[in-house]
């Protein structure tokens, strides 16, 4: 026994606090300008700000910005408490916040000067990649080490939540973001076509997934039985939802490509495992409303509650709505539409938003000191942020769903009854003007809750929090058992044969089936029994064991983790993907195209158009036959996009004359009237490095592109070459523009697109024409 | 080899018969969470946040 004085290190609480309120007012302005820019094309200021550009930065600085930071004032100030030590490290911890902001500023700076990669949720190029990598590593040091030196035996699962979160995020960020740099600011992604798409879906998904929901999930089961003053409605479902999340949620990824060249069985494992995963996630939520249970009138009375009742009570919506839009029916509607833009709100401005204010108004009156300035005006902020999400949110489901009807509406002769996407867009625009609405209501509750805040900080005064405790370091059974027991626990075996035996069911015919599943009864009934057994001896649980050991903890949760990205990327990237159905392949871009794709990616076109035409019969008629997966094994990184605010773009090549691509760069209207597509006049002024063209070849060859030694000698004539017959058909129609503008470059782009030999032509010219006379592109 | 593995999934029966495997499991995974129960193994440790600045180390009222 031993009486410990410790002072809390709630300064890096206070800070990341801070950073978060500074940063999530900037994202959530972001958000506001680029709904506007939606609205009225006209807000456009090309070509740092446009929507293009902007939307990423809104993106990251919400989600890496203002969640991650509010996530790290959650984490340093819980774990502290819960483990009853102050953090290892004062120099790593300021090394995490210090680094994790210089990255935010690096993101705000790159991101509308065009340094992207175009992946979305890790747009960031590679210098500031490593960045990330190296400060959730010290993050990650700081807080095993902690775990370390702990005066808390006890892993309260708030501590579990964190631990997958640092685990899983460096898993993900270190795979989806592998790629070659060309230069200090340019790099290609080592993966391609499919594979990168499913790559960066796992990633995306679980971004949102151990990013954005484990921890947040970590600091609901802290900070809402501190606010309700009353423990978990249920430790052992959290136990439940826990391992049960975080086993499941790495399989869902594919869920984002259904109806994709992606293989068949990759689309079917990613619906099957999002609609397991409203279980635990609805488990999670229960849990965490029923934490309330018989106190119900502290909701009426206390801000704080209220926030967090309303926060889990989204993340229960949109971990319905998720499993909803995963459903392959479900998605052939809603997929490209702004119900996605809705659903991914919900989470984002209902669940980590009203999360965060209820832990800002929970936390900083108690590392100030002081009480809340104004209680009224917290309660006036949750009806604000209420009613802003639910107008963002209802805009976002009307507009979603007339854009999938419209788009696939078809009239009596079987032809689209609204061949010109811009009808689509114009249709929705109403809803866009209610979304800024909505967006701009919750911006403003924002604000009301920063004057709160910043008159409740006045107020009082910081210092670090002291306590003394008494720890007791005699060891406890529990703590004498080895590594091998660990492994060996029987909840482990029957895990693992329960999951074995699973995975055989899908593989048998229904007899065979049937037996399984009673084996898998028996199984999980002995199991039953002799932990009832073990009980009843009084020994030690294997819960009691295991939750004492972070380190066994720790490997136990990334095999978890790992079971589903392994087993989807694995063979996806095993497979060669260059055996093509029709029996050719994608040919390798040109020099030229290179450079146009890279301006492409440069300008954001996948923030709204997609290359990737589903095998839907709306989609045949509207934009030709159904990608394929070889048509993609030399795009580096793909370029499939997850929106259509314009239609998609994979056979857009031949489709229109150059000068039709000219005028429409210059200004959208001129050729789709109605438009709401930023203009881009400057490509024609801006010259690309026709010296980069070559270098561009090489390093697109050591990836696998099969290009010759001389096609990378002779690249610079080439691109002339290719360019002079863009110029020409300009020069024709009146337009003069330099051989080796932006503007000849990404024109040589979009007429490749959807070329490669083994297409069949799937449109008339009567069809494309009519498609330009009616303004058919955006 | 995965190829041939997954291509002899049948992709409408898999997630019908996956989900009732996995309903089932689940309701048995929550009937044992609800009705059978080693208090000692969870109270203690689920009133942890409460316990803040009572200047107590958990380990101490261990039994």
């Amino acid at each position: 026994m031993r009486q410990v004085r410790i002072e809390y290190d709630d300064q890096v609480v206070r800070q990341f606090a801070f950073a978060s309120i500074l940063f999530g007012a900037v994202g959530l302005l972001v958000g506001v300008l680029i709904a506007t820019q939606l609205a009225w094309w006209q807000a456009n200021v090309a070509p740092y700000f446009s929507f293009s550009r902007l939307r990423p930065l809104h993106t990251n600085a919400v989600i890496f910005a203002f969640v991650g930071n509010m996530m790290f004032a959650g984490i340093y100030y819980s774990t502290q408490r819960l483990l009853r030590v102050r953090m290892a490290s004062d120099l790593l911890s300021r090394i995490h916040f210090w680094g994790w902001q210089a990255i935010i500023v690096a993101a705000a700076v790159t991101l509308p000067l065009g340094i992207t990669t175009s992946k979305e949720y890790a747009e960031l190029e590679w210098p500031i990649d490593i960045a990330i990598a190296v400060v959730w590593v010290v993050f990650a040091i700081n807080f095993f080490w902690t775990l370390a030196k702990r005066n808390e035996k006890h892993l309260y699962v708030a501590l579990w939540f964190y631990i997958a979160t640092i685990v899983t995020v460096a898993v993900l960020h270190i795979v989806n973001s592998l790629a070659l740099p060309l230069t200090p600011w340019k790099s290609y992604s080592i993966f391609s076509g499919v594979q990168d798409a499913l790559v960066q879906w796992w990633y995306g998904h679980n971004a949102v997934a151990f990013f954005l929901t484990t921890p947040i999930l970590g600091i609901m089961y802290y900070f809402l039985p501190k606010a309700a003053e009353r423990p978990v409605y249920s430790y052992r479902l959290s136990i439940v939802h826990f391992w049960s999340l975080v086993f499941m949620y790495i399989w869902a990824g594919p869920h984002h490509l259904l109806y994709t060249a992606l293989p068949e069985w990759a689309q079917s494992l990613g619906m099957l495992f999002s609609l397991m995963l409203w279980a635990p996630s609805w488990g999670g939520m229960l849990n965490g409303l029923l934490t309330l249970r018989g106190a119900w009138q502290k909701v009426r009375e206390e801000p704080v509650l209220k926030f967090f009742v309303a926060g889990v009570t989204f993340y229960g919506m949109a971990t319905f709505e998720g499993p909803l839009l995963s459903i392959k029916s479900v998605s052939a509607l809603a997929h490209y539409s702004d119900w996605i833009i809705g659903h991914v709100h919900t989470g984002a401005l209902g669940w980590n938003g009203l999360m965060a204010f209820g832990l800002f108004y929970w936390l900083l009156p108690r590392i100030y000191r002081t009480p809340l300035h104004s209680k009224r005006a917290a309660d006036a902020h949750f009806w604000m942020a209420l009613l802003g999400i639910v107008a963002y949110m209802l805009s976002m489901w009307v507009s979603g769903v007339n854009q999938g009807l419209m788009w696939k509406a078809t009239g009596a002769d079987g032809t689209l009854t609204y061949p010109s996407f811009v009808e689509t867009l114009l249709a929705i625009r109403p809803m866009y003007i209610v979304r800024v609405l909505g967006g701009t209501l919750y911006l403003a509750g924002f604000v009301l809750m920063i004057w709160n805040l910043w008159k409740t900080v006045r107020a009082g005064s910081p210092a670090n929090a002291v306590v003394e405790v008494v720890v007791d370091d005699t060891p406890k059974p529990e703590d004498r058992v080895s590594i091998g027991t660990v492994l060996a626990g029987r909840p482990l075996w029957f895990t693992v044969l329960g999951f074995l035996l699973a995975t055989l069911f899908v593989f048998v015919s229904a007899v065979p089936a049937v037996l399984l599943a009673v084996a898998v009864l028996v199984v999980s009934e002995i199991g039953y029994l002799v932990a009832k057994r073990a009980a009843a001896a009084g020994k030690p649980s294997w819960f009691g064991i295991i939750e004492r050991r972070p380190l066994a903890f720790t490997v136990l949760t990334l095999v978890a983790v790992l079971v589903g990205g392994v087993a989807e990327l694995l063979p996806t990237i095993l497979v060669k993907q260059a055996v093509p159905h029709s029996g050719e392949a994608q040919q390798p871009y040109t020099a030229l195209e290179l450079q146009g794709r890279d301006l492409y990616v440069r300008e954001g076109c996948y923030v709204c158009h997609s290359q990737m035409i589903r095998p839907l019969l709306a989609e045949y008629q509207r934009y030709g036959e159904a990608s394929r997966a070889e048509e993609f094994i030399y795009d580096h990184p793909f370029q499939w996009g997850s929106k259509r605010t314009g239609p998609d773009l994979h056979r857009q090549g031949g489709r229109y004359p150059s000068l039709w691509h000219y005028a429409h760069l210059v200004d959208p209207r001129q050729t789709s009237p109605g438009s709401n597509m930023p203009a881009y006049p400057f490509l024609a002024t801006h010259r690309i490095d026709v010296a980069l063209g070559a270098r561009k070849l090489e390093l697109m060859r050591r990836l696998g592109v099969p290009y010759a030694d001389e096609e990378i000698a002779a690249a610079a004539t080439s691109q002339r070459e290719q360019a002079a017959t863009v110029v020409a058909d300009l020069a024709a129609n009146g337009v003069e523009v330099a051989w080796d503008s932006e503007m000849v470059a990404m024109i040589a782009y979009l007429q490749r697109l959807g070329r490669d030999r083994g297409v069949a032509p799937t449109r008339t010219e009567a069809v494309a024409t009519e498609g330009v006379a009616a303004g058919g592109g955006r | 080899m995965y190829r041939q593995f997954f291509s002899g999934l049948e992709s409408a029966a898999l997630p019908l018969a996956a989900m009732a495997f996995f309903v089932l499991a689940f309701v048995l995974v929550l009937a044992r969470t609800f009705f059978w129960k080693r208090k000692s193994d969870y109270d203690p440790i689920a009133s942890l946040p409460l316990d803040e600045g009572e200047g107590r180390s958990r380990n101490e009222v261990q039994p």
